[in-house]
């Protein structure tokens, strides 16, 4: 039993590490669209509002798969440990 | 201080979805009827007393520039006229100076013609005048040279003679 | 509340007929009531904070776990809870309320007091956002719009107070994506329910599941999106407010009588929160009510409806020169 709810830990805290690795993705999405951003910024200096204010609206949006990422993991640390323990305690024990 | 559970951090109950969805369609409604609805109807208000502020200033613009035209035919009609009256003057003028001339020109004439038949009826009484003293004359020299008295007819005659010659 | 209204539209008659200088002459009532107004704002918050600070949780020192629960009630499919978000979410609600009633009091044609230019620049800049995106003929949705972006900014801002943000629990925000879920659905059925329905076997028949995914995963991810966005802050800043506090412990607890206080937990979490709880809160408000004007807006496009529109009137059209014959 012991074993078990060990293992059960350890998965749930390896999968939210590897659910994590999802965090590249936007970060470099991000970073390409912020230079883009400051190169329309520098070939127009007069559009920086306009440019500013949409860039931060797709960052946000393209933030989303990071989030959903977050999400699982946080699910995987906070809740799921319970969740099985749970129903492996009423499946076996 | 009351003990109380917890949830968890990620749990979903369908009756607190519900609620939600309740209280943002409750929010709506608040704000349509308290925010929106009053600040639109005064907006609109405003707009519409700026439209017949506007309404009537284009009124008033149009009912000025309506007198003023008015006012301008008025000044060009008392420009024409006063002009008409001076020419009219003038002509006038001239034509009682043209009158005056005329008269006057003819005055002249007239003087000038009388003057004239005065000079022709002196030259021909000043021509019988001298008619008869050349007769006498005449007479007078003849008596000299011939001696003798020359009778009334006889001389009368001669000097006839004589004087139709000179004619 | 609707007679403290109507008290409240016909001072404001009676001040405006009395007001011909230009600096305003605030009668007691009107003072009484801007006050009143004012606290109405504030107790709903203080409320909430108290019956926060009443509740202890059932875990001791700095945890990481969902809403509290004040009540329970049983119903059929899952017990209803009354947690501590919803409550918050309430007391929001009930400061948005009074705030309008303070914003629209003695609204003047010609005058210009401060309160009246905040209101009409609320309302006015609503309505130009709700125009340019969306075009002239949804202009009706401004409300609700501002309704999101209030309810959102101000629900995350609450947690600067220090009450749990409504918005990190996710069927709060479930509750809201689902009914912009339902105005994009029926925004979409203004070209007819076969229409809608064949729209999904677009551009090919082989594509309808992921067609009909794609179409429910519209509410998910905006759910999620905003979710995790404030959720991340709230779990980081909790997680940093009790390792500082560990810290302390660690380097200060040697000290007989301040050592017990965590002196390194105060000021690092309020930088933090600058950019989770106030960004973040903010801009996910403003995000969440972008895409549910881009959604609804290109759910049904411009020329469609004005082809349908003029369809319909053909139709109409038709069908009376067809009457008349008879």
């Amino acid at each position: 039993m012991e074993i078990a709810i060990a293992i059960v830990l350890g998965c749930c805290a390896l999968g939210a590490g590897i659910a994590m690795i999802a965090g590249i993705g936007p970060a470099i999405g991000e970073g390409y669209a912020v230079g883009q951003a400051l190169t329309a910024i520098a070939r127009q200096p007069e559009s920086k509002g306009s440019v500013t204010s949409t860039m931060f609206v797709g960052c946000a949006v393209a933030e989303t798969t990071g989030i959903y990422a977050l999400v699982i993991a946080i699910l995987l640390i906070f809740v799921a440990p319970n969740t099985f323990v749970g129903i492996m305690q009423r499946a076996l024990g | 201080m009351l003990e109380t559970q917890a949830l968890d951090i990620i749990s979903v109950n369908i009756w607190q979805i519900l609620i939600s969805l309740a209280n943002l369609a409750i929010l709506f409604f608040i704000l349509k009827r308290f925010l929106f609805k009053p600040v639109q109807k005064m907006l609109e208000a405003r707009r519409r007393e700026v439209e017949q502020l506007y309404g009537e200033a284009e009124t008033a613009k149009e009912q000025a520039e309506h007198d003023k035209s008015i006012y301008e035919d008025k000044l060009a009609a008392a420009d024409d006229e006063a002009r008409d009256v001076v020419r009219h003057a003038m002509t006038k003028a001239n034509e009682m100076s043209d009158e005056i001339l005329a008269d006057t020109g003819r005055k002249v004439s007239e003087m000038k013609a009388r003057a004239e038949a005065d000079i022709a009826q002196e030259r021909k009484r000043a021509v019988n005048a001298l008619k008869d003293e050349v007769a006498d004359l005449s007479l007078d020299i003849a008596e000299k040279v011939i001696g003798r008295e020359i009778g009334e007819e006889d001389h009368r005659a001669l000097i006839d003679d004589c004087i139709k010659d000179l004619k | 509340m609707n007679e403290s209204v109507t008290a409240d539209m016909s001072t404001g008659a009676n001040t405006a007929k009395t007001e011909q200088t230009p600096t305003r002459k605030r009668s007691k009532k009107d003072l009484l009531i801007d006050i009143l107004l004012c606290a109405g704002m504030i107790l709903p918050l203080l409320f909430a904070i108290v019956l926060k600070v009443l509740n202890r949780p059932a875990a001791d020192g700095i945890e990481i776990t969902g809403a509290m629960i004040y009540l329970t009630v049983n119903l059929p499919l899952q017990p209803l809870y009354i947690t501590e978000a919803q409550v918050n979410s309430w007391a929001v609600m009930a400061t948005i309320f009074f705030l309008c009633l303070f914003l629209t009091r003695n609204l003047k044609v010609r005058g210009t007091g401060k309160r009246q230019i905040v209101a009409e620049t609320v309302v006015k800049s609503c309505d130009k956002l709700v125009r340019e995106n969306m075009g002239d003929r949804f202009a009706s949705f401004a409300p609700f719009v501002a309704a999101i972006m209030a309810l959102s900014a101000l629900s995350s801002l609450s947690s600067l107070i220090g009450l749990y943000p409504p918005t990190s629990d996710i069927n709060i925000v479930a509750g809201w994506a689902i009914l912009v879920f339902i105005l994009i659905t029926r925004a979409k059925m203004q070209g007819g329910v076969l229409n809608y329905l064949k729209g999904f076997t677009q551009p090919v028949p082989f594509l309808t599941p992921f067609n009909i995914l794609s179409e429910f995963a519209t509410p998910i991810s905006m759910t999620f999106r905003h979710f995790g966005n404030i959720l991340s802050g709230v779990v980081i800043s909790t997680l940093l407010a009790s390792a500082l506090q560990w810290l302390s412990g660690l380097v200060l607890g040697w000290i007989p009588v301040f050592g017990s206080v965590p002196w390194l937990q105060i000021g690092l979490p309020a930088i933090f929160s600058i950019y989770f709880d106030v960004l973040s809160g903010v801009l996910q408000a403003f995000i969440f009510a972008m895409l549910t004007m881009m959604y609804v807006c290109t759910g049904f496009s411009e020329e469609d409806y004005n082809a349908r529109m003029a369809k319909r009137a053909a139709r109409r059209a038709a069908k009376a020169a067809k009457a008349q014959e008879k």
